[in-house]
Protein backbone atom coordinates (compact mmCIF):
# COMPACT_ATOMS: atom_id res chain seq x y z
CA UNK A 1 0.00 0.00 0.00
CA UNK A 2 2.76 2.32 0.98
CA UNK A 3 4.77 1.74 -2.18
CA UNK A 4 1.71 2.30 -4.40
CA UNK A 5 1.13 5.62 -2.69
CA UNK A 6 4.76 6.54 -3.20
CA UNK A 7 4.47 5.73 -6.90
CA UNK A 8 1.33 7.74 -7.16
CA UNK A 9 3.12 10.69 -5.62
CA UNK A 10 6.06 10.57 -7.99
CA UNK A 11 3.76 10.25 -10.98
CA UNK A 12 1.70 13.21 -9.80
CA UNK A 13 4.80 15.28 -9.16
CA UNK A 14 6.15 14.41 -12.59
CA UNK A 15 2.91 15.35 -14.27
CA UNK A 16 2.86 18.67 -12.42
CA UNK A 17 6.44 19.44 -13.42
CA UNK A 18 5.74 18.66 -17.10
CA UNK A 19 2.67 20.86 -16.94
CA UNK A 20 4.63 23.75 -15.49
CA UNK A 21 7.38 23.47 -18.11
CA UNK A 22 4.73 23.32 -20.83
CA UNK A 23 3.06 26.45 -19.53
CA UNK A 24 6.36 28.36 -19.46
CA UNK A 25 7.25 27.20 -22.97
CA UNK A 26 3.81 28.15 -24.22
CA UNK A 27 4.18 31.64 -22.80
CA UNK A 28 7.61 32.02 -24.39
CA UNK A 29 6.23 30.98 -27.77
CA UNK A 30 3.35 33.42 -27.46
CA UNK A 31 5.79 36.25 -26.76
CA UNK A 32 7.96 35.21 -29.70
CA UNK A 33 4.94 35.38 -32.01
CA UNK A 34 4.05 38.83 -30.77
CA UNK A 35 7.56 40.20 -31.22
CA UNK A 36 7.09 40.94 -34.92
CA UNK A 37 4.12 43.24 -34.68
CA UNK A 38 3.89 46.33 -32.47
CA UNK A 39 2.16 45.54 -29.19
CA UNK A 40 -0.11 48.00 -27.41
CA UNK A 41 2.26 49.84 -25.02
CA UNK A 42 0.39 49.27 -21.76
CA UNK A 43 2.98 50.94 -19.52
CA UNK A 44 3.07 54.11 -21.59
CA UNK A 45 -0.73 54.45 -21.50
CA UNK A 46 -0.76 53.87 -17.73
CA UNK A 47 1.96 56.44 -17.01
CA UNK A 48 1.04 59.50 -14.95
CA UNK A 49 3.14 62.15 -16.70
CA UNK A 50 3.83 62.90 -20.35
CA UNK A 51 7.59 62.52 -19.85
CA UNK A 52 7.14 59.11 -18.25
CA UNK A 53 4.72 57.98 -20.96
CA UNK A 54 7.10 58.99 -23.74
CA UNK A 55 10.07 57.45 -22.00
CA UNK A 56 8.21 54.15 -21.88
CA UNK A 57 7.06 54.55 -25.45
CA UNK A 58 10.29 55.59 -27.14
CA UNK A 59 13.05 55.50 -24.55
CA UNK A 60 13.74 59.18 -25.15
CA UNK A 61 14.18 61.45 -22.16
CA UNK A 62 14.29 65.00 -23.40
CA UNK A 63 11.48 66.66 -25.30
CA UNK A 64 12.55 69.61 -27.42
CA UNK A 65 9.85 72.29 -27.88
CA UNK A 66 9.43 73.17 -31.56
CA UNK A 67 6.20 75.17 -31.75
CA UNK A 68 7.03 76.57 -35.20
CA UNK A 69 7.43 73.21 -36.93
CA UNK A 70 4.47 71.41 -35.44
CA UNK A 71 1.07 72.85 -36.24
CA UNK A 72 -1.93 71.98 -34.11
CA UNK A 73 -5.23 72.93 -35.62
CA UNK A 74 -7.86 72.84 -32.89
CA UNK A 75 -10.67 75.10 -31.79
CA UNK A 76 -9.75 77.49 -28.94
CA UNK A 77 -13.12 76.96 -27.32
CA UNK A 78 -14.88 73.62 -27.25
CA UNK A 79 -18.33 73.39 -25.81
CA UNK A 80 -18.99 69.75 -25.12
CA UNK A 81 -15.51 68.38 -24.55
CA UNK A 82 -15.09 66.91 -28.02
CA UNK A 83 -12.55 68.45 -30.33
CA UNK A 84 -11.65 67.82 -33.93
CA UNK A 85 -7.90 68.31 -34.15
CA UNK A 86 -5.32 68.22 -36.92
CA UNK A 87 -1.64 67.82 -36.22
CA UNK A 88 0.86 68.61 -38.94
CA UNK A 89 4.56 68.01 -38.53
CA UNK A 90 7.10 69.81 -40.71
CA UNK A 91 10.02 68.00 -39.11
CA UNK A 92 11.87 65.71 -41.57
CA UNK A 93 11.78 61.93 -40.96
CA UNK A 94 8.75 62.03 -38.71
CA UNK A 95 8.17 58.49 -37.50
CA UNK A 96 5.29 58.88 -35.12
CA UNK A 97 2.82 61.43 -33.82
CA UNK A 98 1.53 61.24 -30.25
CA UNK A 99 -1.25 63.22 -28.65
CA UNK A 100 -1.29 63.86 -24.91
CA UNK A 101 -3.44 65.85 -22.51
CA UNK A 102 -1.52 66.68 -19.30
CA UNK A 103 -4.74 67.13 -17.26
CA UNK A 104 -5.91 63.56 -17.88
CA UNK A 105 -5.17 60.91 -15.21
CA UNK A 106 -3.30 59.02 -17.93
CA UNK A 107 -2.02 61.76 -20.23
CA UNK A 108 -1.20 59.73 -23.34
CA UNK A 109 -4.26 59.67 -25.59
CA UNK A 110 -3.04 58.27 -28.87
CA UNK A 111 0.10 57.31 -30.71
CA UNK A 112 0.21 57.06 -34.49
CA UNK A 113 3.12 55.18 -36.07
CA UNK A 114 3.54 56.28 -39.68
CA UNK A 115 5.02 54.63 -42.74
CA UNK A 116 7.40 56.93 -44.72
CA UNK A 117 4.74 57.02 -47.48
CA UNK A 118 2.20 58.62 -45.20
CA UNK A 119 2.06 62.39 -45.03
CA UNK A 120 2.76 63.78 -41.57
CA UNK A 121 -0.72 65.16 -41.03
CA UNK A 122 -3.23 63.35 -38.86
CA UNK A 123 -6.80 64.42 -38.21
CA UNK A 124 -8.75 62.86 -35.39
CA UNK A 125 -11.24 63.59 -32.66
CA UNK A 126 -10.28 63.71 -29.01
CA UNK A 127 -12.07 64.02 -25.71
CA UNK A 128 -11.02 66.97 -23.54
CA UNK A 129 -13.05 67.48 -20.40
CA UNK A 130 -11.29 70.38 -18.66
CA UNK A 131 -9.64 73.57 -19.85
CA UNK A 132 -5.99 72.89 -20.52
CA UNK A 133 -3.28 72.10 -23.02
CA UNK A 134 -3.14 69.60 -25.83
CA UNK A 135 0.41 68.44 -26.46
CA UNK A 136 1.58 66.95 -29.73
CA UNK A 137 4.83 64.99 -29.63
CA UNK A 138 6.72 64.03 -32.77
CA UNK A 139 9.36 61.33 -32.90
CA UNK A 140 11.98 61.87 -35.59
CA UNK A 141 15.50 60.39 -35.73
CA UNK A 142 15.16 59.13 -32.13
CA UNK A 143 14.47 62.64 -30.89
CA UNK A 144 11.28 64.03 -29.43
CA UNK A 145 9.77 67.34 -30.43
CA UNK A 146 6.68 68.89 -28.97
CA UNK A 147 4.18 71.69 -29.40
CA UNK A 148 1.14 72.58 -27.38
CA UNK A 149 -2.09 74.46 -27.70
CA UNK A 150 -4.43 75.64 -24.97
CA UNK A 151 -8.10 74.84 -25.25
CA UNK A 152 -10.91 76.32 -23.21
CA UNK A 153 -13.86 74.12 -22.32
CA UNK A 154 -16.97 76.13 -21.57
CA UNK A 155 -19.29 73.37 -20.36
CA UNK A 156 -17.16 71.68 -17.70
CA UNK A 157 -18.46 68.49 -16.18
CA UNK B 1 -22.77 46.59 -31.41
CA UNK B 2 -23.89 46.98 -35.02
CA UNK B 3 -22.73 44.40 -37.50
CA UNK B 4 -20.77 46.95 -39.53
CA UNK B 5 -18.56 49.04 -37.27
CA UNK B 6 -16.20 50.71 -39.74
CA UNK B 7 -17.11 53.39 -42.22
CA UNK B 8 -14.10 53.91 -44.47
CA UNK B 9 -13.57 55.99 -47.59
CA UNK B 10 -10.47 56.53 -49.68
CA UNK B 11 -10.11 59.15 -52.38
CA UNK B 12 -7.29 59.70 -54.83
CA UNK B 13 -6.36 63.16 -56.05
CA UNK B 14 -3.15 64.52 -57.61
CA UNK B 15 -0.94 61.64 -56.51
CA UNK B 16 -2.10 61.41 -52.92
CA UNK B 17 -4.79 59.25 -51.41
CA UNK B 18 -6.80 60.46 -48.44
CA UNK B 19 -8.32 57.88 -46.12
CA UNK B 20 -11.21 58.75 -43.79
CA UNK B 21 -12.45 56.25 -41.25
CA UNK B 22 -15.17 56.35 -38.63
CA UNK B 23 -15.43 53.47 -36.19
CA UNK B 24 -18.55 52.76 -34.15
CA UNK B 25 -17.37 51.77 -30.69
CA UNK B 26 -18.45 52.73 -27.12
CA UNK B 27 -14.84 53.57 -26.07
CA UNK B 28 -15.80 53.20 -22.41
CA UNK B 29 -13.05 54.68 -20.20
CA UNK B 30 -14.22 52.81 -17.10
CA UNK B 31 -15.46 54.13 -13.78
CA UNK B 32 -12.02 55.40 -12.78
CA UNK B 33 -12.64 58.54 -14.82
CA UNK B 34 -16.44 58.67 -14.68
CA UNK B 35 -16.71 58.73 -10.88
CA UNK B 36 -20.36 59.81 -10.89
CA UNK B 37 -21.45 56.37 -12.04
CA UNK B 38 -22.47 54.23 -9.09
CA UNK B 39 -21.86 50.96 -10.86
CA UNK B 40 -18.23 50.25 -11.55
CA UNK B 41 -17.78 50.09 -15.30
CA UNK B 42 -14.93 48.23 -16.85
CA UNK B 43 -12.88 49.96 -19.53
CA UNK B 44 -13.74 48.89 -23.05
CA UNK B 45 -11.81 50.69 -25.74
CA UNK B 46 -9.97 50.19 -29.00
CA UNK B 47 -6.28 49.63 -28.46
CA UNK B 48 -4.93 49.22 -31.93
CA UNK B 49 -5.94 50.33 -35.41
CA UNK B 50 -3.94 49.30 -38.44
CA UNK B 51 -4.36 50.43 -42.00
CA UNK B 52 -2.81 48.43 -44.83
CA UNK B 53 -2.29 49.07 -48.51
CA UNK B 54 -0.70 46.34 -50.67
CA UNK B 55 0.83 44.52 -47.66
CA UNK B 56 2.42 47.76 -46.38
CA UNK B 57 1.23 48.89 -42.97
CA UNK B 58 0.65 52.56 -43.61
CA UNK B 59 -0.45 53.47 -40.14
CA UNK B 60 -0.56 51.84 -36.74
CA UNK B 61 -2.51 53.75 -34.14
CA UNK B 62 -2.39 52.89 -30.46
CA UNK B 63 -5.22 54.46 -28.53
CA UNK B 64 -5.88 54.92 -24.84
CA UNK B 65 -9.00 55.66 -22.84
CA UNK B 66 -8.75 59.36 -23.77
CA UNK B 67 -10.21 58.75 -27.21
CA UNK B 68 -13.91 59.57 -27.50
CA UNK B 69 -16.86 57.39 -28.40
CA UNK B 70 -17.06 56.56 -32.12
CA UNK B 71 -13.52 57.64 -32.97
CA UNK B 72 -12.65 59.30 -36.27
CA UNK B 73 -9.36 59.18 -38.12
CA UNK B 74 -8.09 60.79 -41.28
CA UNK B 75 -4.71 60.67 -42.99
CA UNK B 76 -3.24 60.72 -46.47
CA UNK B 77 -0.39 58.99 -48.23
CA UNK B 78 1.50 59.46 -51.48
CA UNK B 79 0.64 56.89 -54.13
CA UNK B 80 -2.36 54.66 -54.43
CA UNK B 81 -4.45 54.27 -57.56
CA UNK B 82 -8.13 54.26 -58.29
CA UNK B 83 -9.54 50.77 -57.84
CA UNK B 84 -6.88 49.66 -55.31
CA UNK B 85 -7.85 48.26 -51.95
CA UNK B 86 -7.28 49.71 -48.48
CA UNK B 87 -7.74 47.51 -45.40
CA UNK B 88 -8.49 48.72 -41.90
CA UNK B 89 -8.57 46.65 -38.75
CA UNK B 90 -9.23 47.47 -35.10
CA UNK B 91 -8.70 45.41 -31.96
CA UNK B 92 -10.08 46.38 -28.54
CA UNK B 93 -9.00 45.43 -25.02
CA UNK B 94 -11.60 42.64 -24.81
CA UNK B 95 -10.13 41.01 -27.87
CA UNK B 96 -12.97 41.98 -30.20
CA UNK B 97 -11.95 43.10 -33.64
CA UNK B 98 -13.36 44.08 -36.99
CA UNK B 99 -11.98 44.65 -40.46
CA UNK B 100 -13.22 46.65 -43.41
CA UNK B 101 -11.95 47.43 -46.85
CA UNK B 102 -12.38 50.38 -49.16
CA UNK B 103 -11.76 50.75 -52.85
CA UNK B 104 -9.89 53.96 -53.70
CA UNK B 105 -12.11 56.28 -55.73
Amino acid sequence: MNSINQNRRTILKGALAVGAVGAVLGKRLAYANQANKPVWPKEAFNANTIEDALFKLTGGNTIIPRPNDILIKAPTIAENGLAHITIQSNIPDTESISIAIPNNPSPLVANFILDPKVSTTITTRIKIENTGDIVAIITANNKLYSAKKRMRITAEK
Amino acid sequence: MPTKTIEIRAKHKNGTTTVNALITHPMEPGSQINSKARIARLPHFIQEVTCKYKEITLLTAHWGVGMPKNPYLSFSFSGGEKGDRIDLKWVDNKGNSDTAEAIIK
